[in-house]
């Protein structure tokens, strides 16, 4: 059920400091925009992350805040690429990559110049990493560079965030990873619409350049990159400089380039009945609504972030039909109904708290005229847990709801790694 | 499927030993859940927390209405509207009504081979418009037990403490009709003083006390006087009972009109009342306490080849009424099969019995069905039924070892369809099945055995089919493991039902 056709938007984002505000530990903007991407793109569009992380710290932060699934993830600055569910390797990739370089090479001449190595886990195949400060950067990477180069090597050094040194071979980095991307993508007849590229720091700058490309800078960018900015010639139409942080930047070079839609269902009020939105139909659209929408307004009114009034619980509880069944994840069969009256009782219990409740994955299949079969993550997040269920389920066209349909059945699983472990809310 | 793919993928799972109950959303219950078909006439009129797995038609229950104002309102309602399922206003096939120990289960065989059968022809061919009923001198704590041993289904009745309790739904909701009709000349105090002055009676468990039944056991020498005697001494007390001697040993005194027959007759008069007679009504039995059934009017019998002494004096002397009663030669379960087949109640042959070393016979196809099915209708069960007992069987190498038979798997798997598995991964659904290729054979030291409990089909669409059902597997260990499972189904030209697989999603039972 992934998406496998021509994206009608590619988005490729950096994580730490442009997706991934690590000064906001609720992660707002990153909420902002997944359900954004859920509710409106990941039917249709392509979400690629492009990190410096390896991917042991791609999977560390994937604990740690709201981070959707992408499409595809290039990691290690650009010299991995992954695809899909499964992270399935580029091989061509790898095979470009290898030309010229030699990792234990690398290592002599690094271990000659006596450089810091970051841990274990950040040294992959076609990357050595260090840390080399800012002001030891001025001697080292030129002095490093020439020794390589006289070695025969052909590589390139990347250095970001006032610390982190790269060496990659030159083919490498995440502009070059992009441009393979879209060479590829192309070859498949999967060219996108538009690419919007997202970053805040020097290995950043190259993803700006890729022909055909937009950009957004975020309001919270690195000086190397503002610098990079600064001093680049010729047009620059193409790059937005956000005023805003990390996500929220994001959102609002859509707005700025006026790619459509880009109101996030957090940024607006849960639709309550069907005469909040105009004439309702049940399409991929609408599905994927009321899955965001849904999920939303469940972790409202935990928090108290709505009011606990009949019109809104009605909507919670209604949405589901009186026939519904629902497996919960626990291994337990249940009536929906039941659940979401005791529900009732627990407006405002999670007020103050670190709490959130949100949709992965949602993909939808019509399997009729008036069904479909939703699959999607349904994360939560508080204080002590994160868990994350597996859902299957189906929902049907009914005109008395806001989003054009209704939900008949839940299946649920815990994914692996993300059992709950006490029911948040008693069954 | 679940347990047949992850004894493929994952050799050393960890789970929890399931349990076998399904807990309703109010309260854990004892057994392992009843299953009623929605339009079961039983269904109305009192207070029935039905948690079958999707309501497919008409629906009988209790609601409660919340209005938009927010004042509640409790109504009882019948919901008579219909929608696109499986029962719809279709009779009851069958109903069969079984006893236990040495019918249903065969305490001799540590493998449940006939019980195993007997089930898989259940799920594939009857559960979709047929009643099971157990019907056994057990109480509901000492079937709890059996169940949780043996690979019972769930039954739609569970008749119990020989014939003194009727249980519906997961919730055990006893029938008040029934009791009231057994309080009628009982009373357990006087009845329990009386039988504590016969010094050779010796009681059995407390778990075997009823409301409604004393259970003692006595030697089978002094059995005829110790009867005769207690007979006359309660019957002084004023007391209208019964007492029944069964299996050499055990005595229970019931209220007189309690009784596995007394029990069927009640509910066949129940069903008649609400014009829902069941086409055809089967009892199998094996002892001195079934014989009751077999006299109840209208019925047809099975006496099943290891029956007791008792039971075939009976039948030698009185049951030569050989158009209504069959004596089997099988044992247990296979004598009931051996009886379907006797008396054409319906399909015989099961998916287990149609598969094996000599391959695979080809289905009976729908249109063939002798239930008068329409052509598609039940096409996604039988489809799960035999996807499960197939693939459990070439892990077990007991179907031949070639590419047509595993294709038999692989064919029926859509493109780009997916499941989730109950240890939390996802993954593509052809991926998986083919995977297991070349894991022929790999419990044929230690087999693996599987069932489907409460299966239940609804159509969703003109072409799309929801199918959800628990499924259960042991291992020759013991070790017993159960799973929720649920499966979109899609019409399909060529396919050996007819339909294709979609989506399949289980989740382990609490």
């Amino acid at each position: 059920m992934e998406f496998m056709g021509a994206p009608r938007l590619m988005i490729v984002s950096d994580l730490d400091s442009t997706m991934v505000d690590h000064a906001d530990h609720e992660s707002k903007s990153l909420l902002r925009f997944g359900a954004l991407w859920q509710a409106e793109y990941n039917h249709d569009s392509l979400l690629v992350f492009s990190t410096g992380r390896s991917p042991t710290l791609y999977f560390e932060l994937r604990s740690e805040v709201p981070l959707l699934t992408p499409g595809i993830a290039i990691m290690s600055v650009g010299t991995e690429i992954m695809y899909g569910d499964t992270m399935t390797p580029d091989y061509g990739w790898v095979e470009e990559l290898s030309q010229g370089w030699d990792r234990s090479a690398v290592v002599e001449v690094a271990n000659e110049m006596q450089l810091k190595y970051q841990c274990d886990s950040e040294q992959r195949p076609h990357k050595v990493s260090f840390h080399v400060k800012k002001e030891e950067s001025v001697h080292v990477i030129p002095m490093l560079t020439q020794k390589l180069e006289a070695r025969g090597l052909n590589i390139k050094l990347i250095y970001s965030g006032g610390l982190d040194l790269d060496v990659l071979p030159k083919a490498a980095g995440k502009g070059q990873a992009l441009a393979y991307l879209l060479r590829k993508l192309k070859s498949e007849g999967r060219s996108p619409a538009q690419t919007l590229v997202c970053g805040d720091s020097g290995n950043d700058a190259e993803l700006f350049s890729v022909p055909g490309v937009r950009g957004v800078i975020v309001g919270n960018a690195q000086e190397e990159l503002l610098h990079w900015h600064e001093q680049h010639v010729g047009d620059k139409s193409h790059i937005f400089c956000a005023t805003e942080r990390c996500a929220a930047a994001i959102i609002q070079a859509m707005e700025h380039f006026d790619i459509q839609p880009n109101l996030s269902p957090r940024d607006r009020p849960v639709p309550r009945t069907v005469h909040d939105k105009l004439a309702p139909k049940a399409d991929a659209i609408s599905v994927a609504h009321e899955v965001v929408e849904y999920l939303m307004l469940l972790e409202q009114w935990l928090r108290g972030d709505v009011e606990g009034t009949d019109e809104v619980f009605n909507r919670l509880k209604f949405s589901l039909a009186e026939d519904s069944n629902r497996v919960c994840a626990w291994g337990i069969l249940e009536n929906p109904h039941e659940h979401i009256n005791c529900l009732r009782h627990h407006h405002g219990s999670q007020k103050g708290k670190l709490f959130h409740i949100w949709a992965d994955r949602v993909r939808s299949v019509r399997l009729s005229d008036d069904t479909w079969l939703v699959r999607f993550d349904k994360w939560e997040r508080s204080d002590k847990a994160l868990t994350c269920a597996l859902t299957t389920s189906l929902l049907q066209a009914n005109k008395d709801f806001p989003n054009g349909v209704y939900w008949k059945f839940i299946h649920e699983t815990w994914l692996s790694g993300y059992e709950g472990t006490v029911p948040i809310r008693k069954i | 499927m679940v347990g047949l793919l992850r004894f493929c993928l994952w050799q050393q799972a960890q789970y929890p030993l399931a349990v076998s109950s399904v807990r309703t959303s109010r309260k854990a219950v004892l057994l392992g859940g009843a299953y009623l078909p929605p339009t079961h006439p039983l269904l109305s009129n009192w207070k029935f927390r039905n948690v079958q797995w999707m309501v497919t038609t008409t629906r009988r229950r209790r609601r409660v209405r919340e209005s938009r104002c927010g004042t509640v309102k409790e109504e009882e309602e019948e919901d008579s509207s219909s929608t696109a399922g499986v029962m719809g206003a279709s009779p009851i096939q069958l109903l069969l009504v079984s006893d236990l120990d040495s019918t249903m289960v065969d305490h001799t065989d540590p493998y449940h081979t006939a019980l195993l059968r007997f089930n898989n022809l259940w799920a594939a061919e009857y559960a979709h418009n047929s009643l099971l009923v157990y019907s056994t001198g057990r109480s509901p704590h000492k079937y709890e037990e059996l169940h949780q041993q043996v690979p019972l289904l769930t039954p739609s009745i569970g008749i119990f403490s020989v014939g003194t309790e009727i249980l519906y739904g997961s919730s055990l909701e006893p029938d008040q009709g029934w009791v009231s009709l057994l309080d009628d000349g009982w009373d357990r105090g006087v009845a329990l003083k009386e039988l504590q002055r016969f010094t050779n009676l010796r009681m059995q468990d407390a778990s075997e006390q009823r409301p409604h039944k004393i259970s003692c056991q006595v030697d089978s020498k002094d059995a005829q006087d110790i009867m005769k005697k207690l007979s006359e001494r309660l019957q002084d007390c004023g007391l209208k009972v019964k007492i029944v001697f069964s299996h050499g040993i055990d005595l229970d005194v019931l209220p007189q009109r309690a009784g596995k027959g007394e029990a069927l007759a009640y509910l066949l008069q129940k069903m008649r009342s609400k014009g829902q007679i069941p086409q055809n009504t089967l009892v199998c039995g094996d002892s001195g306490n079934d014989i009751e059934l077999f006299l109840v009017e209208g019925v047809r019998g099975v006496i099943v080849g290891n029956a007791l002494p008792e039971l075939v004096e009976w039948y030698k002397e009185h049951g030569k009424n050989k158009d209504k009663i069959f004596q089997a030669t099988e044992r247990c379960a296979s004598g009931i099969l051996q009886s379907l087949q006797h008396f054409s109640l319906g399909p015989h042959l099961s998916p287990r019995d149609r598969m094996g070393l000599n391959g695979i016979d080809s289905p009976i196809l729908p249109s063939e069905s002798r239930n008068g099915r329409p052509a598609m209708h039940g096409c996604a069960q039988r489809e799960v039924v035999e996807f499960n007992t197939l693939f459990e069987k070439w892990i077990n190498a007991e179907v031949p070892n070639n590419a047509e038979t595993f294709q038999r798997l692989t064919r029926v798997i859509a493109r780009g369809s997916t499941m989730v598995y109950p240890w939390g991964v996802e993954q593509s659904l052809v991926d998986s099945v083919s995977s297991a290729q070349p894991k022929y054979g790999i419990m044929k030291d230690n087999k693996l055995r599987t069932w489907i409990d409460c299966i239940q089909e609804q159509k969703l669409a003109d072409e799309i089919f929801l199918v959800t059902w628990h499924s259960w597997q042991i291992s020759a260990g013991g070790e017993k493991k159960g799973y929720f499972a649920t499966a979109i189904l899609r019409t399909k030209e060529g396919m050996p039902n007819g339909v294709e697989w979609v989506r399949v999603h289980e989740t382990a039972r609490k």
